[in-house]
């Protein structure tokens, strides 16, 4: 089974490049392909992709660590929709899944924030319980929120599409450290801190 | 300004089918509007403004991050000095004279004008500088173009510019960063627009983090801007094609010269 044309099957420059580092591995250990099965229903495609790779110096191969090395990525693959490929750096697979990550945060989190602010409109005209108003300290959008009052669900929509290109950075952050880009992963997070320091420093 | 929403959202409409057939963002009409139409203080405008901005780039996003265009590291780095620029002008705006703020929105309009003089569609010669490199697949031919990137330093400078005067005003600032981008960087101008817009949702974000916690962003006049400025944009994205585009270009230019008169009106008698 090829995975990576199943995913996106336009780009068939990139599939071609990266089909050979995908394929079936010599030297892949056959524990390795036991291990991977023993978790398939966390991640049902992860038996085809090499996990410990023969190709990456293992220093330390303890049972311990190769255990980590193989749970670990079936998590985070079923959070965020990544496919953990930790040999290949700056692929064109790695990328087209990072791409991915940040289309389903986007599409999420303008879902979610659409729903509240129409919820909140419903309420606005059902209940006319307050006339919508800005709720600028966050613990008060909650309380809103809780007493079902209009002003609440629209601002907590409000901040949930604030929070959107946010979650493109953290998205971002978890794609470059599965791709073991450290410095592009710190680059990124430090992106992340300024933008948590306007949390702080923008009180009124 | 609670019962003016279906007018609010008339108008964002308007502004956003402009924008998105001339590829620019409707902050710079917006705000005009809102504080002229409206009587609103300038700081909800930009308040809501910046709401819009984070709209617009979220669903664009969506569709420029599907297709691969965006230079995510690159924008990263930049992203960098443009946030570090969003959260000072940011903080800048909430302390700002009011009136200072429409005089400065004043100038940024009569340079938007200018810079719409030389909006350029042809791309300069990409080559793999060993710098930031990446590729993508052109939509048109089908053809895999692979690019790097020229003089870092300076896009970083001009990238903190945007990123101020997006938190200071509340627009994108892809008119400072796309000509940057492609002219100054080198970047084919497809991904430069891609790229722009994924970090303008992401500097948005920063400001709109201090406008927020100010009560400067109203749901009454931000909810209806950003939800008839994304609706626009869908029909302006329709419609764009049949346009002269040139005429486009000069209604918008004496829109922004009308618009640029009001404020800086505004900024002398308050």
């Amino acid at each position: 089974m090829d995975e990576t044309t199943q995913h996106e099957p336009s780009s068939g420059e990139a599939v071609t490049r990266i089909r050979h580092p995908d394929g079936p591995e010599p030297g892949a250990k056959p524990d390795a392909d036991h291990s991977a099965t023993s978790v398939v229903v966390l991640a049902p495609k992860e038996a085809d992709r090499p996990i410990a790779a023969p190709a990456t110096p293992v220093t330390e191969s303890t049972p311990a660590r190769r255990a980590r090395v193989q749970v670990v990525p079936h998590l985070i693959e079923l959070v965020t929709g990544l496919v953990v490929t930790p040999e290949e750096k700056k692929t064109a697979r790695a990328q087209r899944d990072l791409n991915e990550v940040v289309h389903r945060m986007l599409i999420i989190g303008l879902a979610i924030s659409t729903v509240l602010m129409l919820i909140g409109i419903g309420l606005d005209i059902a209940l006319q319980r307050d006339i919508p108003t800005a709720v600028p300290d966050f613990r008060d959008v909650f309380a809103r929120v809780a007493a079902l009052r209009p002003s609440g669900f629209l601002a907590l929509g409000l901040l949930v599409l604030i929070a959107t290109p946010v979650l493109r950075v953290i998205g971002s952050i978890f794609a470059f450290i599965y791709e073991r880009d450290w410095r592009y992963a710190g680059i990124t997070f430090l992106v992340l801190v300024i933008i948590l320091v306007s949390l702080v420093l923008g009180r009124a | 300004m609670h019962g003016q929403e279906p007018l609010i959202f008339a108008i964002a409409l308007i502004v956003g089918a402009l924008g998105s057939m001339l590829g620019i963002g409707g902050g710079v009409l917006l705000i005009p509007l809102l504080t002229g139409l409206f009587g609103m203080p300038i700081k909800t405008a930009i308040g809501a403004s910046i709401v819009s901005v984070i709209a617009t780039s979220s669903a664009a996003g969506a569709v420029y991050v599907g297709r691969g265009l965006t230079h995510t590291r690159l924008a990263m780095v930049l992203e960098i000095a443009t946030t570090l620029g969003a959260l000072a002008g940011g903080i800048t705006a909430v302390l700002l004279n009011p009136n200072l703020l429409a005089g400065l929105f004043g100038a940024v309009l009569i340079y938007v004008m200018y810079s719409m003089r030389r909006l350029r569609k042809e791309d300069p010669a990409t080559v793999p500088t060993g710098l930031l490199t990446a590729h993508y697949t052109e939509p048109l031919t089908g053809q895999v173009i692979t690019y790097g990137v020229h003089h870092l330093t300076r896009g970083l400078a001009a990238s903190f510019v945007a990123g101020n005067i997006s938190g200071l005003l509340g627009i994108g600032g892809g008119i400072i960063k796309v000509p940057v981008m492609s002219l100054v960087m080198g970047m084919p101008l497809r991904a430069a627009i891609a790229t722009s817009n994924f970090m303008i949702g992401i500097t948005a974000a920063t400001s709109a983090i201090v406008y927020f916690q100010h009560g400067y962003i109203d749901p009454s006049v931000a909810i209806p801007t950003a939800l008839g400025v994304l609706v626009g944009a869908q029909i302006g994205s329709r419609i764009g094609g049949r346009l002269r585009s040139q005429r486009l270009k000069q209604l918008f230019q004496g829109l922004l010269l009308v618009f640029a008169a009001q404020m800086f009106y505004r900024a002398i008698t308050g």
